[in-house]
């Protein structure tokens, strides 16, 4: 009974805290650590890996004591059209400017949801193209590079 | 009553009709600006500077103190529409602000949010006409143990907070001091985790991380939860909040404003600690705990009244002591300085229409607000009803520029994708932000004050036990603790939560 997986989810978190605790833990290996009352730039981190460690296979311990969710499902389509439109107005802004960095993006992030049939799409670009250029540059005067 | 003659006086000054039209166009721009994602009261008063410096010094300071509570409650607007927190101390009304927006009580939660927020402001800046200069004392009674001992509180509040398991809370609290931790080293000069990106050496930015985790991911999960459709909040059964809302509500507006008062006087977090510590103790005294997280209107009336009576509290060491308490009371400075006025005990002697000016247009400045923004409510409203097609790509666009537009640099925007991604994840292993956020905001403040504090005790850790503020401070953070591991206790938590 102890001994079966109970929660596929905390395993995954405790295995996700203590991956994070270890590497912290391994960045801070040449920071001087001090002592208590002299403290240098290594203590703190590495008190909190080591915590984030414990915390980390607490979290595992649950998942074979503890149940969970069985499954747990991961929406490729809107976690990545997202990431990969913020990613692209993130490239494009510098080089083609405002107006076609929010096309990229609004282009992309549409397929996290169902995409706009074209005219509805051209006036939601458009519509917030002009509302950015309007508030950002003229309103707050951002030095933004607003086209190519 | 001297006091009464004194803040007549100032009344006197901020009624005078140029003031009154500073007071009212600081408020206006402030709520216009603070709507804007990712643009805090930090990014709105530092953008809004300049403007102040053709004015008089007392229009100047009126003017910025008015963006300053027009961007706070901008703030709180979007947090609540559409989960996007312009700053640390609206992380809070994301959790109630925004369930009871799906609901379709968007009306009554910005309602209450604003009249929570206008109580707060009045009791806070009578405290500070009455107490304020005896009040500064408490921020100097606070030593480096006692600074750690009232971040454990907080911290150990932030897992009350938390919804389902304590130790993944635990662990995201320490994820966050983790994340609070990159960047230059203050005392050494050390660079931690910075893997010699020069972006990073001033350590990451609150707004991306808190725009990731909070915006993009919660673009991507409802997405996810509706096959691609797009939540619709139900239909808006009424605009404002109901005579049983103002009953629920009120306790809870008094109580955070009580907290937000003493916290905010603290420098540091005190706004955002005030709001998240509201947030727990409305929990914890609620009948009913399980409705939090799900539209309990007292998650929304505790936690604003809070961080504006916070906000507003933490003029006292400013004007008192000259101590800026946090980023934007470090602007007002710079403006006073530009104008010629040293903030400092001998302000209230040598400028008392200025000092008494500016409180009194505190209480001018918050009934403005509401004024202003009661009749907005119902537009802000309307703006939930565009499908969600058209809603969450514009909500991406203003996530990227007011990310972009904190240092003009895409690499925050980079940033706000890595942590989207990051947000995603913690959702899907059922662990919560809000406490990371905590985290990450505190941390630095934490770790500068136990090493001062060992430092000063020579590496003795009794001090914390010994020092009576201190002392109390931590039985306080014990009691909480235990709170949460009885196991009589957690029993009751859970089955709270699995309703």
């Amino acid at each position: 009974m102890a001994h079966r997986l109970r929660s596929p989810q905390d395993l995954a978190g405790g295995l996700l805290i203590s991956v994070i605790a270890l590497s912290g833990f391994w960045l801070a290996r040449g920071w001087e650590a001090g002592t208590l009352a002299a403290m240098q730039a290594g203590f703190f981190p590495r008190l909190v890996c080591v915590l984030l460690l414990a915390m980390g296979l607490a979290t595992m311990v649950r998942a074979v004591t503890a149940d969970g969710p069985v499954a747990f499902g991961w929406a490729w389509r809107p976690s990545v059209a997202i990431t990969v439109a913020v990613l692209a107005f993130a490239v494009l802004l510098d080089r083609l400017g405002l107006v076609l960095a929010i096309l990229a993006l609004i282009g992309i992030g549409g397929f996290a949801g169902r995409p706009l049939r074209p005219a509805p799409f051209t006036a939601l670009w458009a519509g917030l193209a002009t509302g950015c250029v309007a508030i950002f540059s003229w309103g707050l005067g951002l030095p933004l590079q607003i086209w190519p | 009553m001297d006091v009464f003659a004194n803040l007549w006086l100032g009344l006197g000054v901020s009624l005078m009709p140029m003031n009154l039209f500073y007071c009212f166009l600081g408020t206006l721009i402030g709520t216009l600006i603070g709507v804007l994602p990712g643009i805090g009261p930090v990014a709105t008063v530092a953008l809004l500077l300049p403007i102040t410096f053709y004015l008089p010094p007392v229009g100047a300071l009126i003017m910025l103190a008015g963006i300053f509570y027009g961007a706070q409650y901008g703030g709180s607007t979007t947090a609540i529409l559409v989960k996007l927190p312009g700053e640390s101390s609206s992380v809070m009304t994301c959790l109630d602000g925004h369930a009871m927006a799906r609901q379709g009580r968007a009306g009554v939660a910005l309602a209450t949010a604003a009249l929570a927020s206008l109580f707060a402001g009045v009791v806070a800046t009578l405290v500070i006409a009455v107490a304020g200069p005896p009040l500064a004392g408490i921020a100097l009674a606070f030593g480096p143990a006692e600074y750690v001992a009232l971040m454990l509180v907080g911290l150990i509040g932030a897992v009350i907070l938390a919804h389902g398991s304590v130790v993944k809370a635990i662990a995201m609290i320490l994820v966050g001091l983790l994340l609070a931790m990159v960047g230059t080293d203050v005392n050494s000069g050390q660079m931690r985790f910075t893997f010699d990106i020069p972006q990073l050496y001033d350590g990451l930015d609150f707004v991306p991380l808190a725009m990731g985790l909070f915006g993009l991911a919660e673009i991507i999960i409802n997405l996810e939860e509706t096959e691609g459709r797009g939540v619709s909040p139900a239909p808006i059964a009424r605009l404002w909040p109901s005579l049983a809302d103002f009953r629920e509500a009120w306790p809870a507006a008094v109580r955070g404003t009580a907290l937000g008062t003493i916290l905010g006087i603290l420098p540091g977090g005190g706004a955002t600690l005030s709001a998240f510590a509201a947030y727990a103790l409305e929990k914890k005294v609620a009948r009913d705990p399980g409705r939090f997280g799900h539209g309990a209107i007292q998650g929304v009336a505790g936690p604003e009244a809070a961080n504006n009576a916070g906000a507003q509290a933490s003029f006292i060491p400013m004007l008192s002591l000259g101590i800026p308490s946090n980023a934007v009371m470090a602007l007002m400075i710079g403006a006073m300085m530009i104008h010629g006025i040293t903030p400092g005990p001998q302000i209230m002697t040598k400028q008392p229409e200025l000092f008494w000016g500016m409180v009194a247009s505190m209480l001018v400045g918050n009934v403005m607000l509401v004024v202003l923004n009661l009749p907005l409510i119902g537009l802000w409203v309307r703006l939930l009803r565009v499908p969600y097609a058209y809603l969450f790509p514009a909500i991406l666009v203003f996530c990227c520029i007011g990310t972009y537009s904190l240092k003009n640099d895409v690499f925050d925007v980079i940033t706000m994708a890595g942590f989207g991604v990051f947000g995603y994840v913690l959702k899907k292993l059922d662990c919560e932000p809000a406490p990371l956020l905590l985290g990450f905001v505190l941390g630095p403040l934490l770790e500068e004050n136990l090493s001062r504090a060992m430092l000063l005790s020579q590496g003795d850790v009794t001090v914390f036990a010994t020092r009576p503020i201190s002392a109390g401070l931590l039985a306080v953070a014990a009691g909480l603790l235990a709170l949460i591991l009885l196991p009589n206790f957690r029993r009751q938590r859970e089955v709270a939560f699995k309703e």
